[in-house]
């Protein structure tokens, strides 16, 4: 699923048309808008540090991490050092480095996708931006080429990640002012917001589709180095209807708790490098030994699954 | 970027990598404008460069996916603190050394190797560089003072494949040089050949042992991502002896799968095509084993792994295969060596 969190109702407005996002009911203390087909839930925080990671805190300690596929701040910023939109295009930015101008603690999102939005640092004070943020003892960090300024960010990152990894947090803003916040309208907002949504649509599609949970794929090696085969479940002429999968085995052998997690490790292995297991439980069968009458009988069974999974050889001895 | 590194195999890896490697360079602010900083940003004009105040907030961070940031490494230029010369691992060949030492000048590695024990112990994919080498130079004299040292610099990474990058093998051989007394050994799965600059700054006496695993073609393809080939590997061992330096092959980790003897066979068969052995200064060998702390995490990382998630048995704190078969394939590994160099210096790894 994924997880947007914007502070105010204008910087919602243009992600809830365009992703067809639908008012929940539910009594949560933040307003929040789902599209259950598309796995996608946006609330609104409301402003300010404490609101945004309570609303973090509240939405993904409801759900377990592995659910959680994304998690994205999405919202207005001032800009302190460059930053302003120039020729009237909105600029998105990609937040690089976010810090709580009250603890002065640093958070870096996993920059790992090819993305081709600008990169900045985003500053988090509980205060409107009115440029005394940046008074001479704080300056500009040596390196900054843009540096925005905002009242959620460093807080949202803090917060989500407490539940999921910085590669799954995302922190896109856009620029609204740099300090006259007296210009700054709802309807600015709006208008920033939809100008940068096009390209905040395009970054959620290049992270999404290279598979930012991305484990190895992994093909099994053989002495030929071909691929193996993989065998799916594949059933058994004793037991035509269901298949053969690592429950029905250890049900098979009358496995004890110990058996079971010793077989799911044999299992998993034999699996990923296409070991034909399930012909050696066919061969029990054939022979009548399986299913085990006792757990005896399955310890056995279990041992000699054991060593053809293991490649340890019947007349193998430590010298 | 594969020459920067070396590499020759598993394009196909490096290709699908996002953007190439270190599209975000994190620098910390005390080691901005030195000259080996500068010398390693200059290499990468288009990089992201982020001023940051300790590299343990990148490398350290909660929550972390090393494989996914494998994927698409980012580099971290830092300056390294407190201890930092270590003892050698237990699991860890010393090849008879009394004072066996390593020191980490580079955290991670360009390589993605599944097995890599590095996946379980670092919450990072991350490289990280450390550019104070005088303060780790600084230490060794210390140990040096009291006794004749065996140290391994290229333990927690692999030093060759960014020798491009930072020089580092040519300033351990130039220290080595000017410090008698100490030993050490670059170990490597890079192709990258010898230079001139290695080969000049090194001493004369073999103090500098270049070490070399070797592994099959069908392992290297499966496991051990980004790696030179067999033999692009055994290229750079043999510009490494004809330069002078005493070569070491190490067929460590053998890893099992099914058919391991008809494949392993075919490696050294190659190997021994390639490289004359009795000019190999020793070979180690050694099935896989790791520490019982790094598996778990590694198993998590790397759920479809098969190299990691194999039914090890587990003895004294570390995970191995099953006696009967490492004793197999060590064995058989030591009889292919000797069949080929008689009086070879073997050392296999005892508990």
């Amino acid at each position: 699923m994924i997880f947007i969190f914007t502070a105010l109702v204008p910087e919602a407005e243009p992600l809830i048309q365009e992703f067809s996002l639908k008012r929940t009911g539910g009594g949560s203390a933040f307003q929040q808008f789902a599209n259950e087909e598309q796995g996608m839930l946006l609330t609104i925080t409301g402003t300010g540090p404490v609101r945004a990671a309570a609303a973090v805190g509240a939405v993904l300690g409801k759900v377990s991490p592995d659910e959680v596929t994304l998690v994205l701040n999405f919202g207005s910023c001032a800009a302190v050092h460059g930053g302003m939109p120039e020729g009237g295009e909105t600029p998105l930015y990609l937040i690089q480095k976010l810090t709580n101008m009250e603890s002065g603690r640093q958070w870096y999102p996993d920059l790992l996708t090819g993305s081709c939005l600008p990169e900045a640092e985003l500053l988090t004070g509980s205060r409107l931006y009115t440029g005394d943020e940046m008074r001479e003892d704080r300056g500009i960090p040596a390196l900054s080429h843009v540096l925005l300024y905002d009242m959620e960010g460093a807080a949202f990152f803090e917060a989500a990640n407490l539940f999921v990894g910085p590669h799954r947090i995302h922190v896109l803003k856009f620029v609204t002012d740099s300090g006259d916040t007296g210009r700054v309208t709802p309807d600015t907002v709006r208008r920033a917001a939809e100008a940068a949504l096009p390209r905040a649509a395009e970054y959620l599609r290049l992270v999404m589709g290279e598979d930012c949970c991305g484990k190895y794929a992994m093909k099994s090696f053989t002495a030929n180095g071909e691929e193996a085969e993989r065998m799916t479940a594949v059933k058994i002429s004793s037991d035509a209807d269901a298949p053969l999968d690592e429950d029905a085995l250890a049900r098979g052998l009358c496995a004890s708790r110990m058996m079971r997690a010793q077989l799911h490790q044999l299992i998993l292995y034999a699996d990923l490098a296409g070991l034909k297991w399930r012909g050696r439980v066919r061969q029990w069968t054939e022979k009548g030994v399986y299913p085990a009458k006792d757990r005896r009988t399955g310890k056995q069974l279990l041992a000699e699954l054991k060593g053809m999974v293991q490649g340890v050889q019947c007349d193998d001895k430590r010298r | 970027m594969g020459g920067e590194y070396g590499t020759e195999a598993n394009e196909e890896h490096r290709a699908s990598m996002h953007g190439g490697k270190f599209r975000h360079i994190y620098v910390e602010s005390r080691v901005l404008g030195l000259e080996r900083t500068e010398r390693m940003l200059a290499r990468f004009p288009e990089a992201e460069v982020i001023e940051i105040r300790h590299y343990k907030d990148i490398f350290n961070r909660r929550r972390q996916d090393p494989a996914v940031q494998h994927k698409s490494q980012n580099l971290i230029i830092a300056a390294k603190e407190g201890r930092l010369v270590y003892p050698g691992a237990p699991v860890c060949q010393s090849f008879g050394n009394a004072h066996f030492f390593y020191t980490s000048c580079v955290m991670n590695c360009v390589f993605d190797c599944e097995y890599c024990y590095l996946k379980g112990m670092y919450p990072s994919g991350n490289l990280v560089i450390f550019v104070n080498l005088e303060d780790i130079f600084k230490e060794i004299r210390g140990l040096l003072s009291q006794f004749p040292v065996y140290l391994c610099v290229s333990y927690d990474t692999d030093l060759m494949a960014v020798e491009g990058l930072t020089g580092y093998v040519e300033e351990w051989a130039r220290f080595v040089r000017d410090n008698p007394g100490l030993s050490i050994e670059v170990r490597t799965k890079s192709p990258r050949l010898c230079t001139e600059a290695i080969r000049e700054a090194a001493p004369e006496d073999g103090r500098v042992i270049y070490a070399l695993t070797l592994s099959p073609d069908e392992v290297i393809h499966s496991c051990e991502h980004g790696t030179g080939t067999l033999e692009g590997r055994l290229r750079a061992a043999q510009s490494f002896m004809d330069a002078g330096f005493p070569v070491r092959l190490c067929f460590d980790p053998m890893i099992y799968m099914p058919g391991w003897e008809e494949v392993y066979g075919r490696m050294i068969r190659r190997a021994s095509e390639m490289i004359d052995f009795s000019r190999v200064r020793d070979f180690s060998v050694g099935s896989f084993r790791i520490s019982e702390t790094y598996l778990k995490p590694m198993r998590r990382v790397l759920p479809r792994a098969a190299v990691v998630q194999y039914p090890f048995e587990l003895t004294g704190g570390y995970y191995h295969y099953p006696a009967a078969l490492a004793d197999r394939m060590e064995l058989f590994m030591e009889y292919e060596i000797r069949l080929r160099a008689e009086d070879a210096e073997i050392f296999r790894w005892e508990e």
